[in-house]
């Protein structure tokens, strides 16, 4: 088994030995620490699933089931910016398609691919609960609201500036 | 409690414990299922088993939903019929309908419910789903499109063979069934995967269009690959067994098979099988020639060497897959026609190591309880073996045991499968255990744990107490590597325990101070009472198939049949009368002892059924000279082994696919194996060849036209198997000893003999503790300072199931298992090739490094050819029994 040390800084580990203290029963903290661990590494790789389950003492699948099941766990390396378009009732209504193919036009990359300049990596997920807004796309932390196919260009546009 | 419930318009009572498709089934009321499977937990996932109850408004799952007093449902009214036909159409929207390519077509469950529960229309024109990947391992196909996502699988592989290999991945219509991150399949290959899955979504590849379900007729055998004692249906057409399958409740393995019985099967038709007999000729070459020749040679050959020298000059070495009815002829052959007690198998090496303890301590010459008894232990040990490899089956009981919160305790060089479910895996150097054993005993005597009405009438318990206060627990801690606070726990948990046993192994016994440790584990047992009841007693665990047969059978220079002495007058006279002929009244040599004697050239002829000493015999060079020099080598085999292409005669036997017999497993049970296919070629049963040589050696009372005359005959003459008949074996086998009258009245009502020895506690006369001394049973030796254990694989038992190309799949090769430190030790990378040196000789193998090992130890199979165990055993160093475990140095190359 490998140790936190060998993947993980001291704090990193001290930090999910923390996590792992909160709940009765470890299974419970998979959830808390694939996320802490993507929030590290970004992504998580087949070592930092392997890690996870050891950790916790769960067969290796179960990390790996929980990681495919939530879309907002990636098992693959995403871009630096997550570009999540709601697909579900009030969004689709109110034109999330025609948004999200100007995204993929936009980015040049298809639903679940990162753009060649390794920014962006776009997803649709179901309702974010901002159905008053929709249609509705949320980038890393910020929620975009009443995005149309006219201000996605602006709007990628101000997280390339941040680069 | 009993509740009574109305089920369409019937009444019933039952169990309060039961769901609504359990009470139906009773009622005969067919409720369709798919996720549901009786072993497994409740999902309620397909809603396939929809009823209506009274009083709840939505339809229930019969499977998940409790019965209750005086509830009223219905199961096939209107409503529920179009329910579950939207079910199957749901289902069938993303089925691919490749019934007739599928290898489970025939009996598949959504092929049978679609028929009978399903429209004959679809309203869904899109596209179906198209999953990629199919195959997930060498020997397990999984076809993605076929799912129906009912987590059988899932839950067969995590809840029954603990080894959760397989999980549902992503969501929605894209979940799929697989692997961790989708790879390829590492596991026990145990098949409950494949028999779980309703469909034909997970499949064998073995078995991959080869035939039709329905075209193949069944028969129901014992597996010959351990003693286990499975039961399990080889299933044949045009004389080629294509698959073997198991039926649910069915058997000591009630169902389930390990990877050697489910994929092992490839032997029996194999292409290399020798298909007719073949004598060497004037040139020295095998040429094939008619039974009647080779016959001839045999038993022309045998007469003259027993006139020129005596019977003593002619030995037997008879293999333990062998049925019972093979063994008994093989001995008969040798005693009463060619005039020898020179008879043995190759496990006679286990059994003379742990038998004569178990026969001075207990009394008995067998494990004294059953092997499903494990299923319900509250506490456990596991001493020097790897149950779940050596004997799968039987792993499982362990492994529910522990689901059921069993507490079982690990002592073993390495860490098992078992090691991450187990309570505590303790992993301790080879003649190290003693002292664990020793220590816990002190801890029982020290906290007053021990049964004090058991061993009131016990002699010598100051003696044992005296025996284990020798050394501090601090020390034996130290000197185990194993915390005080683990020797402390096992103790409590063992002496405290309603319900404990012992299992112990190869490396256990034999080891060159394997009879002390045997004796500390009787101590042990006798001391906390745990002997004589359900639950209890001690478990010796070997791999060989019918080495309790052997044992039962007079496979032994030293016994005949009922395990009597030889050397008994009254015995001898006995079988002289039933044989109409003479025993001979000398102890014969054993297997190691004849192969000596045939290289000094005292032996003359060797008669070899089933073994091949070259690859599995201690003594590498010995057995080689030993097989040159002897004047007349038979050899009766399945393939042209090393061995049989050194004999003069080769005579062509058969598998257990092939004759009718019986087999008896490790705890007792005799069973019947019935014949699938015609004899491979010209091959014939062993039985029929030895019957065949007796009546051509002058002796007619070796005339038998099928098994059950030979059956019928061990049935007078074995007291213990008095009585017998294949039919009254018919049902569920017998447990000896067992009542006559029972046995013929009551067999097909569950009467199963003897379920565990020592009813009336242990014999009065042995009620005494053999306080061992000593602490190390293995020590050290500076020339060779490394210990190589022996181990039995999950994918092989003995040089027979080389022969597998599923299983050769799996695993084909030895390497030498050790320690990353001890490699750092000694300067070996991981992958590396070195010698491995032994006092007999030595092998070049290369490392492979696991972190499972104690410091110090190695492991290494031993039965592949590129590195024969028998290069490195050392016959009779100490006793002939240290075969499981050797001295060794390791040197780089
Ligand atoms: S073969 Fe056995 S161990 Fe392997 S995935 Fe199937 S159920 Fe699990
Ligand atoms: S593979 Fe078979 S057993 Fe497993 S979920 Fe799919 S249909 Fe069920
Ligand atoms: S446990 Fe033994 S007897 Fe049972 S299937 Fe496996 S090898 Fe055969
Ligand atoms: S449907 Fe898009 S945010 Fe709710
Ligand atoms: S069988 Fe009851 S829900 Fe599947």
């Amino acid at each position: 088994m490998m140790k936190s040390t060998e993947i993980f800084s001291a704090r990193e580990s001290k930090e999910m030995e923390d996590i792992l203290s909160r709940y009765e029963a470890s299974a419970s903290a998979i959830l808390p620490l694939l996320h802490y661990v993507q929030s590290i590494q970004g992504h998580l790789s087949e070592e930092a699933l392997t890690f996870v389950a050891e950790f916790i003492g769960v067969p290796h699948v179960r990390t790996f089931e929980v990681a495919t099941y939530y879309t907002m766990l990636f098992t693959e390396p995403v871009g630096r910016h997550l570009v999540q378009v709601c697909r579900n009732l009030s969004c689709h209504v109110n034109g999330a398609e025609n948004v999200l193919e100007a995204l993929k036009k936009e980015l040049g990359v298809d639903v679940g691919k990162t753009s060649d300049d390794g920014l962006f990596t776009l997803v649709e997920v179901e309702c974010i609960g901002a159905c008053d807004h929709a249609p509705a796309v949320m980038i890393d932390e910020d929620l975009h609201r009443k995005v149309s196919e006219d201000s996605v260009n602006r709007i990628l546009g101000s997280y390339r500036e941040k680069v | 409690m009993m509740v009574r419930l109305t089920i369409d318009d019937k009444q019933i009572m039952v169990d309060a414990h039961m769901n609504i498709l359990e009470a139906s089934k009773k009622l005969g009321i067919e409720i369709p299922t798919f996720c549901y499977q009786a072993r497994l937990s409740e999902l309620g996932a397909c809603r396939m088993c929809v009823v209506e109850v009274e009083g709840m408004g939505k339809l229930q799952t019969a499977c998940t939903l409790a019965v209750a007093e005086g509830m009223v449902v219905q199961t096939g009214n209107a409503r529920i019929k179009k329910a579950r036909r939207m079910m199957l159409e749901f289902l069938l929207i993303n089925h691919p309908l490749e019934c007739t390519v599928c290898d489970a077509s025939g009996e598949c469950t959504l092929q049978d419910f679609a028929f009978k529960y399903g429209s004959a229309e679809t309203r869904f024109t899109g596209e179906k789903r198209v999953l990629r990947d199919q195959i997930i391992s060498p020997l397990i196909n999984r076809n993605l499109n076929r799912c129906i996502q009912c987590k059988r699988c899932v839950r067969v592989c995590d809840e029954i063979q603990g080894v959760t290999a397989l999980g549902m991945s992503y969501r929605g219509a894209d979940t799929i069934v697989g692997p961790f991150m989708d790879k390829s399949l590492d596991c026990e290959y145990c098949s409950h995967c494949i028999w779980s899955c309703p469909v034909g979504a997970i499949t064998s590849r073995a078995m991959k269009y080869r035939a039709r379900t329905w075209e193949m007729d069944k028969a129901e055998a014992i597996c010959p690959f351990c003693s286990c004692g499975c039961t399990l249906h080889y299933n044949h057409k045009d004389n080629v067994v294509h698959r073997v399958t198991h039926t649910e409740g069915r058997g000591i393995n009630q169902g389930s098979l390990c990877s050697k019985g489910y994929f092992g099967y490839d032997v029996i038709n194999h292409p290399e099988r020798i298909t007719s007999p073949m004598v060497r000729n004037a040139e020295g070459v095998l040429r094939t020639v008619t039974w009647e020749a080779a016959l001839t040679t045999v038993a022309g050959k045998m007469g003259q060497i027993k006139d020129d020298n005596g019977g003593s000059s002619i030995g037997g070495i008879v293999s333990d897959r062998l049925t019972n009815e093979d063994l008994y002829l093989f001995q008969k052959l040798m005693r009463s026609v060619y005039s020898t007690n020179n008879v043995d198998t190759p496990s006679g090496m286990w059994s003379r190591a742990v038998l004569p303890v178990l026969e001075d301590r207990l009394g008995v010459f067998a494990a004294t309880n059953s092997t499903d008894e494990l299923n319900y232990v509250d506490a456990l040990l596991i001493v020097g073996c790897d149950v779940t490899v050596s004997h799968p089956i039987t792993g499982l009981r362990v492994k529910h045991a522990i689901h059921r919160g069993g507490l079982v305790t690990e002592i073993n060089p390495r860490r098992t499968a078992l090691s991450r479910l187990a309570k505590r895996s303790l992993t301790v150097a080879v003649g190290k255990e003693l002292a664990l054993v020793k220590g816990m005993i002190a801890v029982i005597i020290e906290e007053g744990l021990y049964d004090s009405e058991a061993v009131k009438d016990y002699k010598k318990l100051s003696d044992l107490e005296f025996s284990v206060k020798e050394k501090d627990l601090n020390v034996i801690a130290r000197n185990t590597d194993v915390s005080v606070d683990d020797i402390v726990q096992t103790a409590r948990e063992f002496a405290g325990a309603g319900k404990a046993a012992i299992i112990f192994g190869e490396t256990a016994a034999l080891h060159s101070g394997g009879d002390l440790l045997i004796n500390a584990l009787i101590d042990l047992l006798m001391l906390t009472g745990k002997l004589g009841q359900e639950g209890f007693g001690l478990y010796p665990v070997i791999a060989s198939t019918n080495f309790q047969g052997t044992v039962d059978m007079g496979i032994a220079p030293d016994r005949l049949p009922g395990h009597v002495e030889v050397s008994s007058a009254t015995e001898r006279k006995k079988f002289e009368k039933a044989w109409n002929a003479k025993v001979p009244k000398d102890t014969g040599m054993n297997a190691l002892e004849m192969i000596q004697a045939a290289a000094d050239g005292n032996l003359k002829a060797l008669y070899l059924a089933g073994v091949n000493p070259l690859a599995t015999f201690p003594g590498g060079k010995v057995v080689a000279e030993a097989l040159k020099t002897v004047e007349f080598l038979v050899v009766q085999e399945l393939f042209l082994t090393e061995t049989a292409s050194m004999a003069d005669v080769v005579l062509p036997a058969g598998t257990l696919a092939e004759k009718n017999g019986t087999l008896t497993s490790m705890d007792r049970r005799i069973q019947r194996t019935q014949k699938a296919i015609d004899s491979v070629g010209l091959s014939r049963p062993d039985w029929r060849i030895f019957s065949d040589l007796g009546v051509m050696g002058g002796e007619n009372g070796m005339k038998y036209v099928n098994a059950a005359e030979v059956l019928d005959e061990i049935a007078q003459t074995v007291p213990f198997y008095s009585g017998i008949s294949q039919h009254i074996l018919a049902d569920n086998g017998l447990q000896w000893p067992f009542s006559r009258e029972d046995a013929r009245e009551k067999f097909h009502e569950g009467y199963l003999g003897t379920r565990h020895l020592l009813m009336d506690g242990v014999p009065l006369d042995k009620r005494i503790f053999s306080a061992v001394s000593g602490w190390d049973t293995h020590g050290a030796d500076s020339q060779y300072p490394m210990t190589l254990v022996f181990e039995d694989l999950l994918f092989h038992s003995g040089s027979f199931t080389r022969y597998s190309e599923s299983l050769n799949k799996l695993a084909s090769e030895a390497t030498l298992l050790m320690n990353p430190q001890t490699g750092i030790g000694l300067d070996v990378p991981d992958g590396s090739t070195v010698r491995t040196v032994s006092a007999q000789g030595e092998v070049s193998v290369a490392v492979s490094y696991s972190e499972d090992l104690a410091l110090g130890v190695l492991f290494m199979p031993r039965h592949f050819a590129n590195a024969p165990a028998s290069a490195l055993m050392v016959p009779g160093r100490n006793r002939d029994a240290e075969t499981a475990v050797v001295r060794v140095k390791v040197v780089k190359v």
